[in-house]
């Protein structure tokens, strides 16, 4: 496969670099790589070269006509799903990836990963929203960093992450933050750096019932990227005034849920942790031996709360909003030594 | 027949990352994919048992914490699930270790110890593609996304 990905790279592909933190990855796909037309590089904050060792992510396609490398395999290589047992696969990781429906190599001495498709093409359309996360939670591994399932939003000079599964409230309280101004740094996947939280994809995506709670106004927060499909969530190319391009302190962690009214309240870090902990470890076959120490980490150093999402949807924006300011203005009494 | 009481015992971390916090023990088997909730008295059974204690030490670390009577059965059983889904196992004891509980706790009252398993997850980590791989056909049909 490593083999495979670097004649590839120096023949038919071509390179986008884009920031991963404080580091940078050069991602080598064919041009014509992408998923139902929506590209791929588009999903990332493009970042200029750099003098820093990037990693290394070369995608490789069979269904590609010039793209088929030498190896023949058979379409049920992909049964069972999951990450290969280190036994088998030693100092290199190896997973079969179900969200991406991909052959994934990762190798950490030389910090490159191949992610191998029979048709890009036609694999899920979600995946363009949040691209290669799997791969991305390895190299973050590097650091000590995770790729995290949360929603990012920018409030003064730190983040709020919200946190938990389907359902709960996360991408409603997001667009909410969105359309009073606010900005993200992401609202599936971040980076989380020790307690910094680092936007890592450009792409939204939301249920048509959350778009119905806003009139469908997609068009204020960017360009719908397959419209007219049934079924699926909207992804949409988010306009770069609603995008934090930087990475931010994480000021508290919420818990959405749906409820009556919006409001506010303490809950225990335990709590916190296991509302991030499983949509986590869903996102990245299970995760690795870190997640579970850097998600407790993050939230022993910071506030955790629930936050109930109710049918105000300004409401609820504000009352996140204005719970994070109170936070950093405390926070900034106590680094300047001046009371409330 | 209360067997497992009478052993010291680690956490797997080769295959098992754990965390107590809060008076919590949250734990993951990143083989199976299961993930783990001990609460409480369980806390302190996981805490004091995997300290490599020998088992009369740790048995004694629990019984002097709480104002109530523990139970040795009900240890045993929690022991007994922890060492089927494979998050610890069975050590020669060491004397020298010195336990202590984490004031983390209302200890009151002694509540039967329980290990909660969630196995959302375990469709998905399925971990050796060589031994386990059939002919069902890629890619499934059926998968929602998050």
């Amino acid at each position: 496969m490593f083999d495979a990905s670097r004649r590839l790279r120096r023949r038919d592909h071509t390179s986008t670099t884009f920031a991963f933190g404080e580091h940078i990855v050069e991602m080598a796909t064919a041009h014509h790589h992408n998923v139902n037309g929506i590209s791929l590089e588009g999903a990332f904050h493009l970042a200029p070269p750099s003098h820093r060792e990037p990693f290394r992510l070369t995608v490789i396609d069979d269904g590609v006509t010039g793209c088929r490398p030498s190896l023949d395999w058979p379409a049920w290589w992909f049964e069972p799903f999951g990450i290969v047992r280190p036994e088998l696969s030693g100092d290199i990781k190896l997973a079969l990836d179900i969200h991406s429906q991909s052959l994934c190599a990762y190798d950490p001495r030389s910090r490159e990963a191949v992610v191998w498709f029979h048709d890009i093409r036609k694999i899920f359309y979600w995946f363009a929203a949040t691209p290669f996360r799997l791969q991305l939670s390895w190299f973050a591994d590097a650091f000590d960093g995770e790729m995290i399932h949360a929603a990012g939003i920018e409030v003064g000079q730190s983040a709020a992450l919200l946190v938990g599964p389907t359902g709960a409230g996360k991408s409603t309280l997001t667009l909410s933050a969105m359309r009073e101004g606010s900005r993200i740094l992401g609202d599936d996947f971040c980076l989380l750096d020790g307690v910094s939280c680092h936007p890592i994809y450009r792409r939204t995506k939301f249920h048509d019932t959350t778009m119905d709670l806003f009139d469908h106004s997609i068009d204020e927060i960017g360009t719908e990227m397959n419209a007219g499909v049934p079924g699926e969530k909207r992804i949409v190319d988010t306009k770069d005034e609603f995008l934090c391009p930087t990475g931010l302190p994480v000021a508290a962690v919420f818990v959405p849920r749906i409820g009556d009214r919006a409001r506010v309240r303490s809950i225990s870090e335990s709590r916190a942790v296991r509302s991030t902990l499983g949509p986590t470890m869903m996102g990245l076959l299970g995760g690795s031996h870190g997640t579970l120490k850097r998600i407790v980490g993050l939230v022993r150093s910071v506030p955790t709360y629930e936050i109930e999402v109710g049918p105000n949807m300004a409401a609820n924006a504000r009352l996140l909003i204005d719970t994070v300011r109170e936070l950093n203005t405390k926070s900034e009494h106590v680094r300047t030594g001046t009371s409330a | 027949m209360e067997k497992n009481i009478d052993s010291a015992y680690r956490v797997r971390h080769e295959d098992v990352s754990a965390e107590r916090i809060d008076g919590d023990v949250i734990a993951v088997n990143l083989v199976t994919g299961a993930y783990f909730s001990l609460s409480g008295s369980a806390a302190d059974v996981w805490t004091a048992a995997t300290s490599g204690a020998p088992s009369a030490v740790w048995l004694q670390a629990i019984d002097a914490a709480y104002a109530s009577e523990i139970s040795r059965s009900e240890i045993d059983e929690m022991i007994s699930s922890c060492l089927e889904h494979g998050l610890i196992e069975s050590i020669d004891s060491d004397p020298a270790v010195v336990l202590t509980l984490p004031a983390d706790l209302d200890r009151s009252r002694w509540l039967t110890p329980v290990l909660e398993v969630f196995t959302d997850l375990q469709d998905l980590i399925l971990v050796d593609p060589i031994h386990d791989a059939d002919d069902l056909g890629w890619p499934r049909t059926n998968i929602v996304d998050d």
